[in-house]
């Protein structure tokens, strides 16, 4: 009887004192991969994401159920689900345009979830692709995304440039170009805790947009 | 006919006023002050830490029926430990008896039907969302939030009618005359056969009266306080719970919600047994000194209803916050 107690008090004890709370946004992070698809006729017709969320994330999506292979799966599609779901309204964080004119996507489909191994553990992974309403005419006019919480509560980012690709499109260029936040944005960022009132628009200021144009 | 020492009307109400505000300043701020201070992520991390002790504990029964008293043993610490944080629960027990006249053995009960409506919820919710409502794992997790915001709801309830008894009991007080005949008695003591025989079993000097728990709302709240509490189910035992309606272990989901909830009497008990003599503590001490001297006396019928004001006041603002917490909570989709 004495060992559960001194075992849940020495959790607590350990717990409690394991590394400084973040304090700052962003408070979690999503790895990004994404590919704009160019069909033969040189149109962009939807765009491919794969979103690889933090460890801790993952620690908490899984609490409970992370030793149980079957339920884990599980709850891991419930959760992408869930969180797609939510996106809908929030134009699945991605913003494109054409030209400078927004486009405005299909809902999100083919939706699927894995779970990839990590130094710091497993990572909640899921993949979607949103297809846009017509396929869009790159010869004219250069087209713009990025993904980002508007908030950055979030931080998401591509780890490496090579990490937003296109697929087909000969003749079609794609560059990233990483945004340079401004110290008063960043020291603004540092200083919004969980709780603060969400900014929706300090997110841009850390994004990257990724421009493919043709020729 | 002797009011009992301990429940009598006397000077004490104004440092007992004063005491009761203490308490539940120091609650509040046990409960308020995590959130802005961002401990609440420490206390986070060590949760999940538990929960995965927890966890494993229920699968262990799996393969081994006998590991199921480890899970009753773990279970019990959890609930005595979890308790012990700070909670919405304990401070409306501990504002509710320091205001009012609760006997001890009042008190424990009042923390024992608490702790028990918490592990009751938390197993009924499972049970219907799981079985009855086909419910996902995470999607009856998020159904446990909407019986918090009920929970906070009714909390906020609890102190405005508390409130109101009081602020009624003090007006037909000074209507009467009570600020200035001086009376000390000014209750109906009569001699009521029910409560006191119930007061022989309670070792307890005396029991309350029935003015006095007149004054404290009665059973209607008492019941109040249950179901204030209750409402919100307990999170570890929802954990556990569904686990073992995934592993088709019911009944050790059940059994340790049960275990957590009788660990977390055992520590609201004590925190109520702690506020209960703190109070007459208070009380015996403050008897034969200030009242007599300073004159108070003749205010007491008035005074002895304040610190039930302050009491219904301090729950009905801590319900009213936490509500608005849990409604305003800026929603982010992936969280």
């Amino acid at each position: 009887m004495i060992r559960p107690l001194m075992m849940a008090i020495v959790l607590f004890g350990v717990g409690l004192p394991s590394g400084p709370p973040p304090l700052a946004h962003p408070h979690a992070s999503i790895t990004l991969e994404t590919s704009l698809q160019v069909d033969a006729d040189g149109k962009a017709s939807r765009l491919h994401q794969v979103w690889t969320f933090d460890a801790l994330y993952t620690a908490f999506v899984l609490e409970g159920v992370a030793e149980t292979p079957a339920l884990a799966a599980q709850v891991v599609r419930e959760v992408a689900e869930e969180n797609l779901r939510n996106l809908g309204e929030y134009a699945y964080f991605t913003e494109i345009r054409l030209g400078g004119a927004q486009i405005v996507t299909e809902p999100a489909t083919d939706l699927t979830t894995a779970l990839v191994e990590s130094p710091n553990g497993a990572r909640l992974q899921m993949a979607f692709t949103l297809p846009f309403e017509k396929p869009l005419d790159l010869s004219d006019a250069a087209l713009v995304y990025a993904v980002f919480d508007p908030s950055f509560y979030i931080d998401m980012r591509h780890k490496v440039p090579s990490d937003a690709r296109l697929e087909g499109g000969n003749g079609c260029a794609l560059e990233m170009h990483q945004s340079e936040p401004s110290q008063d944005i960043a020291n603004l960022a540092a200083a919004l805790d969980k709780e603060a009132e969400p900014i929706p628009t300090l997110g841009r200021h850390f994004a990257q947009f990724i421009e493919v144009a043709c020729r | 006919m002797s009011a009992p020492e301990i429940s009598r009307p006397s000077g004490v109400t104004p440092w007992l006023t004063g005491l009761v505000l203490l308490a539940t300043l120091l609650g509040l701020g046990a409960i308020l002050l995590p959130e802005t201070s961002g401990l609440i992520d420490g206390l986070r991390e060590a949760q999940l830490a538990v929960h995965e002790q927890l966890t494993a504990a229920v699968q262990a029964v799996q393969g081994d029926p006998g590991a199921g008293l480890w899970l009753m043993a773990i279970s019990f610490a959890y609930g005595v430990l979890h308790a012990a944080g700070p909670g919405h629960g304990k401070v409306v027990i501990a504002t509710y008896l320091g205001a009012g006249t609760a006997s001890l053995r009042r008190g424990v009960a009042l923390s024992c039907a608490a702790a028990l409506a918490q592990g009751l919820t938390a197993i009924a919710l499972v049970i219907v969302a799981t079985s009855m409502l086909e419910m996902g794992f995470r999607d009856t997790q998020g159904s446990a939030l909407g019986f918090e915001i009920a929970s906070y709801a009714t909390v906020t309830l609890l102190g405005l009618w508390l409130t109101v008894r009081a602020i009624r009991s003090l007006l037909s007080v000074v209507r009467a005359g009570g600020l200035s005949v001086g009376h000390p008695h000014p209750e109906h003591h009569h001699h009521h056969h029910g409560t006191e025989e119930a007061c022989e079993t309670c070792g307890h000097a005396h029991g309350p009266n029935r003015a006095d728990l007149e004054r404290d709302g009665g059973w209607a709240a008492m019941a109040g306080v249950v179901t204030s509490i209750g409402l919100r189910p307990c999170t570890g035992a929802i954990l556990v719970l569904l686990i073992a309606e995934a592993l088709d272990l019911r009944w050790a989901g059940i059994g340790s919600a049960l275990s957590m909830a009788i660990g977390t009497a055992l520590t609201v008990s004590a925190m109520a047994a702690l506020t209960v003599h703190a109070r007459s503590l208070a009380m015996r001490l403050m008897q034969s000194t200030s009242a007599r001297r300073s004159g108070l006396g003749r205010h007491l019928p008035m005074l002895a209803r304040l610190p039930m004001l302050i009491g219904g006041v301090a729950i009905a603002v801590l319900g009213a916050s936490l509500t608005w917490a849990a409604v305003s909570t800026p929603a982010h989709p992936l969280f």
